[in-house]
């Protein structure tokens, strides 16, 4: 049963097919611990892409600028991936799809969890659910990469 | 002129009018829940949020039916001299409007994400520590939303039957139709898993259209019976109970001619005989006699009130603004043979 659902949902834009054995096209905004671009792409978020893309045997093209341009790049599937530090609760939520979140908690001091996401482009079904397993199964590994980070 | 008669509802009925307000009570807790489950799966599919708004708002015509029923069956008072029974047309009219908003929403809406050429995203549930496609639970939420639906309303038809209630029929035939709803966002969430993103919002705009004409027929049916139309059966069809009375009313044997109109409140009728006597004679009582009698013909007809009139032609204008199939139903009925 899920061995045949293995290929279910399907991506309208074959991102899925694209990038696994090829490249995906990361965006990367800096917001730190979540992500770095100075001296080269660092960060929680940047080192569970890395893995991620090694684990479907691609390799990871980065592409720098502010999140609102890069959010509407990936709206535009003209990227596969947004890492900006984004939380589910961002305001882009109707026009890009959030993974589920690889890591919730308090870290910004104010007393609620904030659940943190990757951002992918819209409808990308198939794409969104193999990065959800892929994070889901990674949890423990974002929070040890957060505390390595936060020393 | 007398006051109205109270009107109860016939013992023989009684029992399928408390079954019909169980039914009700747990149609509303059973909607409530189906709106709770649809809102954690709803995903960005744009025909999962059309099943979900109309599973909320189906939850109307059952609160409104519980709310206004009780009070339709008070007896008359000094300050509602007819009763209450129009209580039953406002509550149906209370349903069918928002039907119309509704559908129009959701007609607009879905013919935007088609024209944005939107990508309905969705992704993972995670249940019970696994990431689930929320295609799957969405699918099975639907089933949900449809199976009890649709035994519920077949149980509630029959009842609505018996007590005369065009919302409570109105509402089991919408509930008898709701796995239409539930199939056409299910079409929509399996085309999403087969990456056909149009499929969804097409589907979400086959379930606004049939709202729409949903409300467009529930509230012209609901203006009509406010407006005084003449009775109908409690499907919408002709009900022929005017002529039935107006020949009964010819039968008599103090009787040269008479004409009848009659309207509908709710489970009740009112209706005046306009009679051109033979003779004058004993006139009162007879005219007493006759109008009691005619409560007894039907349980629907709560006042009779019959005028002696010297001939037709007074009341004929009034009388015959009877609409043109009516007038049609009547010649049917007065050439019929064996009277």
């Amino acid at each position: 049963m899920l061995a045949a659902c293995s290929d279910f949902p399907k991506d309208p834009q074959a991102t899925t097919q694209r990038a696994v054995g090829g490249v995906v096209r990361v965006g990367l905004s800096e917001n730190p611990p979540w992500t770095d671009v100075d001296p080269e792409p660092g960060g929680v978020e940047v080192e569970l892409i890395r893995r991620y893309a090694e684990a479907i045997g691609a390799r990871a093209e980065w592409q720098y600028g502010a999140a609102n341009d890069l959010l509407a790049k990936l709206e535009h599937f003209e990227l596969d991936i947004v890492a900006a530090g984004l939380t589910a609760d961002t305001p882009w939520k109707g026009r890009i799809a959030t993974t589920l979140p690889y890591l919730t908690a308090d870290t910004d001091g104010d007393g609620t969890r904030e659940r943190h996401v990757l951002a992918v482009p819209p409808g990308e079904n198939g794409w969104l659910v193999r990065l959800d397993k892929f994070l889901h199964t990674h949890q423990q590994e974002a929070l040890l990469l957060l505390s390595e980070a936060l020393q | 002129m007398r006051a109205v008669t109270a009107v109860d509802i016939p013992d023989d009925r009684k029992p399928d009018y408390r079954k019909a307000k169980w039914i009700q009570w747990i149609t509303i807790a059973y909607l409530v829940s189906v709106a709770i489950v649809l809102y954690f799966v709803l995903g960005s599919s744009q025909a999962m949020r059309a099943a979900w708004l109309e599973d909320m708002l189906s939850i109307i015509p059952s609160v409104s039916w519980v709310i206004a029923t009780p009070i339709a069956w008070r007896k008359p008072d000094g300050n509602f001299p007819y009763g209450y029974h129009r209580a039953v047309g406002i509550a149906y009219l209370a349903s069918a409007l928002p039907l119309l908003g509704l559908g129009l929403y959701l007609i607009i809406e879905a013919a935007m994400k088609l024209f944005q050429a939107t990508h309905p995203s969705m992704g993972t549930m995670v249940i019970l520590g696994e990431p689930v496609w929320i295609g799957w639970p969405a699918l099975l939420a639907l089933a949900y939303s449809a199976i009890p639906s649709v035994i519920l309303g077949r149980l509630k038809l029959p009842l609505a039957r018996r007590l005369h209630d065009k919302p409570l029929i109105a509402d089991a035939k919408m509930r008898k139709a709701d796995w239409l709803t539930a199939g056409a966002a299910g079409i929509g969430v399996i085309g999403i898993g087969f990456g056909i993103w149009w499929l969804d919002a097409a589907a979400a705009l086959l379930i606004g259209l049939d709202v729409l004409r949903d409300g467009f027929a529930q509230t012209s049916r609901s203006i009509g019976d406010l407006a005084d139309r003449r009775p109908t059966t409690a499907e919408g069809g002709e009900d022929d109970l005017p002529e039935r009375l107006r020949d009964w009313l010819c039968r008599l044997s103090w009787v040269e001619n008479a004409d009848v109109r009659m309207r509908e409140a709710g489970h009740v009728l009112y209706g005046e005989g306009f009679v051109v006597p033979k003779d004058e004679g004993d006139l009162i009582r007879r005219i007493n006699d006759a109008a009691d009698e005619a409560l007894g013909l039907d349980w629907r007809v709560a006042e009779f009130t019959i005028t002696p009139v010297a001939s037709l032609s007074v009341v004929e204008g009034r009388s015959d603004g009877a609409s043109e199939p009516a007038r049609a139903a009547r010649d049917r009925h007065r050439s019929r043979p064996g009277r």
